[in-house]
């Protein structure tokens, strides 16, 4: 049990940890892919575009706590 | 996806996790003695090379490779928006810079405290172990995405074995935390990489025709690195903005309570 609590906080750590918004903007991005996946070329503006406003918005959010 | 490319994307990323692993190793060895640091540091990254050797070739032989690819590519991605986050924070200034010396001094007054009890000092082979062992998993993770969404686990393993070896021996020889390195240009440099390879991954899983095909990582690499210019200029000037506004306000408050 320990061991699984420990397994459990690591990935926690490492993809949610104190930016939760960054995790699920990302799970989003990859299901709006998902959704939009026969427009190729809508994709390959749109997924970059979607990470800088994902950054962004993590960056407002990040500087408005300091 | 170009050898060399991942070779280096993958050396990068190590280098950044092994300096902060070293400080430990280095501050375990310096308080307790180099023979437990250095046991468990070995214990560790014989454990981290197991976990790639099963977990790799069993990734890319299970999972079909676009969904792999698509799950590699959240994963560095959300990594890699972390990782960039934190970098512009810091060089912003709303975040302190990562000091290795003072991490290194606090490591080391913290073991100085506890006594050995018998001839196997125990709590340095567990200190060492756990420092290489956590900053490790995330390089396990990255080689085993990189290797597995390219078909190429034998150079991303390479690629981390480099930046263990030249980063261990170098905080070795030295002898003391590698607070030279520029580890947050390195972690600004490595985060835009993450990111791009996260982003193309999505794409290339879904069927995405990326302009550029494999350059697409450039031509994504320049547009993120160019974003975070722009970021950080933006976030300075917030800065400024709110230390010049504060003793302004401080003013008006101290008016308003003597009124």
């Amino acid at each position: 049990m320990k061991y699984a609590k420990g397994f459990a906080w690591f990935w926690w750590d490492l993809l949610v940890a104190d930016t939760p918004e960054l995790t699920a903007g990302a799970l989003a991005m990859a299901l709006a892919a998902y959704f939009i996946g026969g427009r190729e070329q809508t994709l390959s503006v749109l997924l970059p575009l979607m990470a800088i406003a994902l950054l962004a918005a993590s960056l407002v959010k990040g500087a408005r706590s300091r | 996806m170009s050898t060399p490319l991942l070779l280096i994307t993958v050396i990068f990323a190590a280098a950044v996790e092994m300096v902060e692993a070293t400080t430990v190793v280095l501050a375990v060895g310096v308080s307790r003695g180099w023979r437990p640091s250095l046991q468990g540091a070995v214990a560790a990254l014989v454990v981290l090379a197991a976990a790639v050797a099963i977990f790799g070739p069993a990734l890319i032989h299970l999972v079909p490779i676009d969904a792999l690819r698509v799950i590699v590519g959240t994963l560095l991605l959300i990594m890699g928006l972390q990782w960039l986050r934190k970098a512009l924070l810091r060089a912003s200034g709303y975040l302190r810079q990562r000091d290795e010396a003072a991490i290194f001094a606090h490591e080391r007054s913290a073991l100085a405290i506890g006594t050995r009890s018998g001839s196997f000092d125990g709590t340095a082979f567990a200190v060492s172990f756990k420092g290489v062992f956590l900053e490790g998993l995330e390089v396990v993770m990255i080689v085993i995405s990189f290797g597995a969404s390219t078909g190429n686990l034998g150079t991303a393993s390479l690629g981390a074995g480099i930046a263990a070896l030249v980063v261990g021996m170098l905080g070795l020889a030295l002898a003391r935390p590698l607070a030279a390195v520029p580890e947050n240009a390195l972690k600004l440099l490595v985060s835009l990489l993450l990111t791009s390879f996260g982003t193309f991954w999505i794409g290339e899983g879904m069927g995405v025709g990326w302009p550029g095909v494999d350059w697409a990582i450039v031509w994504l690499l320049g547009i993120y690195a160019a974003a975070a210019l722009v970021m950080v200029s933006a976030l300075k000037r917030r800065s400024r903005g709110v230390q010049a506004h504060e003793p302004r306000l401080q003013e008006a408050q101290g008016q308003e309570s003597s009124v």
